[in-house]
């Protein structure tokens, strides 16, 4: 069987296993902990006594309430990744053996958080650095030992630049002079009607 | 039939339905195919209800069923009123598959038709594109480096790799300064030496990428100075040369008066800074260089100049004691030596502090030398204005004691000058009259002028933004013009719609003669049927009158009561007759009717799909036996 | 100064050698030792390279005049003279451009290139249709003498960022031309 949620491959072995765990639990429950897991997902964190809590009902032990989480973790993240709807997660989730209440539940979460989810799994994807802030200053040289009269501006730009790797913040004063600034400025706005154009 | 078939089998190929080029009909159709047609069918109308649904049949018999039963409730869930169920897909036939299939192909969602059909927008051409290039890329075999043709040279070899570095070129006709007049060396220069561009720079992966860099650089500008001309140039009414002195003049007062405020208070508020300040201010005089040299700024050096010195005495004062000292625990002539050395240097300072004392005291006698040289022409200047009154007093008294006499004389003179006077008005007012006419006139013209080419102007400035509006229309049209012909070009060929218009068009014509033909007939029908009636009508009352008359002859007379008999009779087999033909023509329908029927039961393979029932019946049993089989063993 | 060897060259040639003085000035290739060995040896060759060098940055430098730098080249031969001055005058701009751009490059850090590649990301390990433009960014920076090479990555919301930013200097820097 192929499912869509798993990006059109076999389910794994250890969700389809663990599934009769989430079975376990009642489907209250497992609404709540889907939530408490889409919050980590969104980056805001999950509380393991609330979670504790939740699945102490059902006489979980440690180990199966880590292979409860890792498994919701995994169906949300893998259906936002595919970009599935709730209905088909709904109709395969069933066709895995997960009961129809603690689907509906499921599903209900995971489409409230659907559009979220995805705006976060695309920020957080592969990025080779970013640009933090730019600022600027324009001096204007009026003389030096080369040349007696200059009357020319120079632009200092300091960029705030994030790495691709390490994520520290780099910062590179650069100065740059006024045909080199234009002709920067210039292609960087063609750059910038190109991507425009590819939407 | 076959029309219809065609525009079916299209639409289903549309969907997703893998139809073989020789399929031609409906008739053809297979169960698998069937089946995966309709099933494609529901996914697009209905995604929710159709993802549930396998495309292919499976192959177990009670699996088959089953897939036949929830396609048919699929269907039914849709809105097919027709008859259907598992029969329809195992055992088809032909006109129930067609209607099944014309009313699916009917509700396909028409948006999505269109969209397919209409413009797509860019993204999705561009897509379409990248799928293609990556699609082409794959497809090429990965070949080892040296058996690489060019073809390959894209994708597989990792190709030269420049970064791109410009270096500066010298160009001829380079429009550095626009309007410039070529010297005769740099002409000589550019015509006999200057190498060709190609060979200017050190590497030549840098002569593309400094052609680049040097237009754009030009381009870029040019398009600023047209820009900034347009918006702010055109309205100052100067000529470009005077707008850009002009502005040049501006900047330069605006960085001379920034430069001045700046310096100015540094000296009174620490001695670190007084230096830099007199740097700046020599500085500024040399920027100043070309232009007029004015007073308050050589004020304001000089006065830097004379804090300078007075911070070195400072400095030097601070910086002896030290030397001294440093030199003590030497021997005596060494030490005799230092002294004097250390008493010549004091010396020396005290004689540089003294120069320095001199000459600052120097600067302030100039100053005060110039302060008191002013004094002094303002005394002169007064003094000179004092002699003049003097000079009339003078004359005055000069007169007095001759007064008699020189009253009236004096008298006259006021006279004379007063008729001079009032001579000189008349005078001035018949010159002024034409001159102020001649000033009003010129005036007149002047803001005439001036309305016209402010209006001149407006009409430029809108002629400028019709024609960047123009060009931007022009440029986007041109885009959209493009983007329609590649989709154009990426539309499927086969399908020809004026033919299947025209198909269209030729079937409505064929109904319609069709339709005329039907109720020519039913008029027919009509005509004849009214013909019996009248004839029916006829023959009554020939009847009534006809046994009226015999009835009444035939109370007299024996002959006629038998003739009435037979007349009676002959109504009666008559009658008979027409009933017997009537029946016959119901039969004949009949007969018609049944024989269509057959026809159709023929049409729909009774007797092969029974066959294939009876197979099915026997492998659901074999199914059956082999399951309870396995469920004993187990 | 040691331009009073130039003498030793006929006139076309001194043309031509002026012309690649002021090339090397420029930074572009420079005269080659071996093209004169005949007529200089090493030192004199070097001293005269450079005295050459310094005669056409001072005259430029200080926008001299044609009378100033003939002074200078008093003990030159006048039709030699006369080469020079041509080649100073052909070549006045060219090398005030190269004297504005070591100006310029007195900075501790200057941008001698850039460039750009626009990027249509597709997919990632993180969402399976991604769809997201990326502009990358090099700029090559002369740190100290040696180039260092700083890149970055940028979505739309940053490069619409950094572009008004630049805008907004470039509005200063119009107003000083």
């Amino acid at each position: 069987m192929r499912f869509r949620f798993c990006g059109d491959l076999d389910c794994p072995d250890w969700v389809l296993a663990e599934i009769s765990t989430l079975a376990k639990l009642s489907s209250v429950k497992m609404k709540l902990l889907c939530a408490q897991v889409l919050k980590d997902l969104l980056g805001d964190g999950i509380d393991y006594d609330k979670v504790t809590k939740l699945t102490a009902d059902a006489k979980f032990e440690s180990g199966d309430i880590k292979a409860s989480v890792a498994v919701l973790s995994f169906i949300f993240s893998s259906a936002a990744k595919h970009d599935v709807d709730s209905e088909s997660l709904s109709s395969e989730l069933q066709q895995l053996g997960l009961p129809k209440e603690h689907t509906m539940g499921l599903c209900k979460s995971y489409e409230d958080k659907h559009s979220a989810l995805q705006g976060k799994l695309r920020e957080t994807s592969l990025r080779l650095g970013r640009l933090e802030a730019a600022s600027w200053r324009i001096d204007y040289t009026l003389s030096s030992s080369e040349l007696r009269e200059v009357n020319e501006p120079i632009i200092q730009l300091k960029l705030q630049t994030q790495g691709a790797e390490s994520g520290s913040t780099e910062t590179t004063v650069v100065s740059v002079s006024a045909d080199k600034f234009r002709v920067l400025l210039a292609e960087l706005k063609q750059a910038q009607t190109r991507m425009n154009a590819l939407q | 039939m076959e029309e219809v078939d065609n525009i079916l089998i299209h639409a289903l190929k549309q969907v997703g339905t893998e139809v073989s080029e020789e399929t031609g009909s409906i008739k053809q159709f297979s169960s698998e195919l069937i089946v995966e047609a309709v099933v494609r069918c529901i996914r697009v109308i209905d995604p929710g209800l159709g993802s549930a649904l396998p495309t292919s049949l499976p192959p177990g018999m009670s699996a088959r069923f089953r897939v036949g039963m929830s396609l048919a409730q699929a269907c039914q869930d849709i809105g097919y009123k027709g008859e259907i169920g598992y029969q329809t897909f195992l055992y088809s036939n032909e006109p129930e598959i067609r209607s099944l299939l014309m009313f699916l192909v009917e509700k396909l969602p028409r948006e999505s038709a269109e969209a397919s059909d209409q413009p797509t927008g860019k993204s999705v051409v561009l897509q379409k594109a990248i799928a293609a290039a990556i699609r082409a890329q794959l497809a090429v075999p990965w070949l080892p480096p040296n058996c690489r043709l060019p073809l390959h040279g894209e994708t597989q070899s990792p190709g030269a790799q420049h970064s791109f570095h410009v270096q500066p070129l010298s160009l001829p006709h380079c429009t550095k300064g626009p309007g410039k007049k070529q010297l005769k060396e740099l002409q000589d220069y550019q015509r006999d030496i200057l190498p060709p561009v190609t060979a200017q720079p050190s590497h030549h992966a840098s002569v593309v990428a400094s052609i680049l860099e040097q237009h754009t650089a030009e381009l870029s500008a040019a398009q600023e100075w047209d820009n900034e001309w347009n918006t702010q140039g055109l309205l100052s009414r100067l000529t470009p040369q005077e707008y850009r002195s002009r502005k040049l003049a501006r900047l330069r007062k605006r960085i001379e008066e920034q430069l001045r405020s700046a310096a100015l208070p540094c000296p009174d508020s620490a001695f670190g800074g007084s230096r830099s300040a007199s740097d700046l201010s020599e500085l500024l005089q040399a920027f100043r260089g070309s232009a007029p040299s004015d007073h308050i700024l050589t004020k304001g050096t000089h006065f830097t100049h004379t804090q300078k010195f007075t911070f070195t005495q400072q400095a030097a004062a601070v910086s002896s004691p030290p030397i001294l000292s440093g030199h003590q625990s030497e021997s005596d002539m060494q030490l005799r030596q230092q002294e004097e050395q250390a008493s010549l240097q004091q010396q020396l300072q005290q004689l540089c502090s003294d120069v320095d004392q001199l000459a600052a005291d120097m600067k302030h006698m100039s100053v005060t030398n110039a302060q008191v040289l002013d004094e002094l022409k303002q005394r002169e200047l007064g003094n000179s204005e004092k002699e003049e009154k003097m000079q009339v007093k003078k004359k005055t008294i000069d007169l007095l004691p001759d007064a008699d006499n020189n009253l009236p004389k004096l008298q006259a003179v006021v006279e004379a000058s007063a008729k001079r006077v009032v001579h000189l008005a008349s005078q001035w007012e018949k010159h002024r009259a034409p001159l102020i006419d001649e000033h009003r006139r010129l005036k007149e013209i002047c803001s005439n002028q001036d309305l016209e080419s402010s209006r001149k102007l407006s009409e430029i400035k809108s002629l400028h933004d019709k024609i960047r509006v123009s060009t931007e229309e022009a440029k986007k049209k041109e885009e959209i013009y493009k983007q329609l012909v590649t989709e154009l070009e990426n539309l499927p060929q086969d399908v020809s719609r004026s033919a299947y218009t025209q198909r269209i068009l030729e079937i409505v014509s064929n109904i319609k003669k069709q339709k005329e033909e039907i109720t020519k007939i039913l008029s027919d029908t009509k005509e004849l049927q009214k013909e019996i009636n009248s004839l029916t009508g006829k023959l009554d009352r020939t009847f009534a009158v006809t046994d009226e008359l015999v009835f009444k002859d035939a109370k007299k007379d024996e002959s006629v009561r038998k003739s009435y008999k037979y007349l009676a009779a002959l109504h009666e087999n008559c009658n008979q007759l027409i009933q017997t033909i009537e029946d016959t023509g119901t039969i004949l329908r009949e007969i018609r009717d049944l024989e269509e029927q057959i026809e159709t039961e023929n049409s729909s393979k009774t007797v092969a799909n029974l066959e294939r029932i009876q197979d099915d019946y026997k492998a659901i049993r074999q199914e059956n036996s082999a399951l309870a089989a396995k469920v004993r063993e187990g | 100064m040691m331009v009073v060897a130039l003498n030793r060259l006929p006139v076309t040639d001194c043309l031509t050698l002026c012309h690649r003085v002021v090339d090397g000035l420029c930074g572009r290739e420079p005269p080659r030792k071996g093209d004169y060995s005949a007529t200089w040896s090493l030192e004199e060759w070097l001293q005269l390279l450079h005295s050459l060098t310094a005669l056409f940055r001072l005259a430029v430098g200080n926008n001299s005049s044609d009378e100033e730098v003939l002074a200078g080249l008093a003990d030159v031969g006048r039709s030699h003279a006369e080469a020079v001055l041509s080649v100073l005058r052909a070549r006045r701009e060219e090398i005030r451009d190269a004297l504005l751009d070591r100006t310029n490059s007195i900075s501790s850090a200057t941008l001698q290139d850039f460039d750009w590649q626009l990027k249509l990301a597709l997919s990632s390990d993180k969402i399976s249709s991604l769809h997201t433009p990326l502009l990358s960014l090099s700029l090559d920076v002369r740190e100290n003498r040696a180039l260092r090479s700083v890149t970055m990555e940028m979505n739309r919301e940053e490069l619409n960022t950094l572009i008004s930013s630049l805008e907004a200097a470039n509005k200063v820097v119009l107003q000083l031309k």
